[in-house]
């Protein structure tokens, strides 16, 4: 009865409803994305979430970063994210991984899982997701903040007659500077855009694992949400740029 | 030719929505925006032509819709 409203849509029924209670996610960054993200994937009924985060929650995160409360201040974030979670679905299975991805710890990306979620603020984690995601044939949902804009894309989907498609074809990191981070502590953000953006990952990993696939697959949505244009960019493998 | 700048390129070139002169390719386009906005050759962002990301070979003229895409990074 619990995903009643969900099972009754004609594309999700029981038997989606178990291949959303067979998916194995894993959640990269419990930060303005990750939060709103992890709320409603564990709400769906995703059976397994791992939630990787090195970080502790700080006052100043709580405007956006909502699954946290005036408590979780000072505490890891992955396993604070996982405690909250606990209470709100005893249905799932919730892993707490108190490390950022990294060269020393990216074998957490081989654990047989369905959709890696890149809810990151750090370019050079998104290119160590791409890169590992594209040895292991994974699809990876990818979101990111700059200003009043957001960005949604998936890569590493297969298109029937295209190569997956790789973050590094359409930024090829070494075709110049890239600034390792937008800070929302020095820039500033809105706290409901990276919440919108997350939300958009959401379907977009339920759209996976149901086996749908994604309106996003080599494709980037950028939305601006001061004034809503909205501009949807087809992106393009590129098969000569290595691994 | 109308320019579209995303994310912190719109700051660099000074609008979201720029005119320059209609070049013939995209090669041409990345030497007229470096010569234009120096700041921009150390940047590193896709070209879409008609919302399709290209290479720097393709054709332009003066219908075609070009946007400039940086990689976000905030979250």
């Amino acid at each position: 009865m619990r995903y009643h409203r969900q099972e009754i849509l004609h594309f999700v029924g029981a038997a989606g409803q178990d291949r959303l209670k067979n998916g194995r996610v894993l959640v990269i960054g419990a930060g303005g994305l990750g939060c709103p993200l992890l709320l409603y994937l564990a709400a769906a009924g995703v059976g397994t979430i791992a939630i990787a985060d090195g970080d502790f929650v700080d006052i100043t995160n709580l405007h956006r970063q909502v699954l946290f409360t005036e408590d979780s201040v000072g505490k890891n974030k992955a396993i604070e994210a996982v405690r909250i979670l606990k209470e709100r679905n005893t249905e799932i299975v919730l892993e707490a991984i108190s490390e950022h991805l990294s060269e020393s710890t990216v074998d957490m990306l081989k654990s047989d899982w369905n959709v890696i979620v890149d809810c990151t603020d750090r370019l050079s984690t998104r290119y160590l997701i791409d890169q590992q995601c594209a040895g292991l044939g994974l699809p990876w949902v990818h979101a990111a903040v700059e200003g009043q804009e957001i960005q949604v894309a998936v890569f590493g989907l297969s298109l029937e007659g295209e190569l997956p498609l790789r973050y590094r074809d359409v930024f090829p990191p070494e075709s110049g500077n890239i600034p390792e981070r937008f800070s929302c502590s020095i820039h500033g953000v809105i706290g409901t855009d990276p919440g919108v953006a997350a939300l958009i990952q959401a379907r977009e990993t339920i759209n996976i694992l149901l086996g749908r696939g994604s309106a996003l697959a080599a494709k980037m949505l950028i939305l601006n949400l001061e004034t809503y244009q909205q501009y949807t960019i087809s992106l393009k493998a590129n098969p000569v740029q290595p691994l | 030719m109308k320019i579209l700048a995303f994310g912190r390129l719109n700051e660099l070139v000074g609008s979201s929505q720029i005119e320059i002169d209609t070049v013939n390719s995209v090669q041409e386009l990345r030497h007229e925006l470096n010569r234009l906005f120096p700041q921009l050759e150390r940047e590193v962002f896709a070209i879409a032509v008609n919302k399709v990301v290209v290479t720097d070979e393709l054709n332009l003229d003066n219908n075609s819709e070009v946007a400039l895409l940086p990689p976000f990074s905030g979250g």
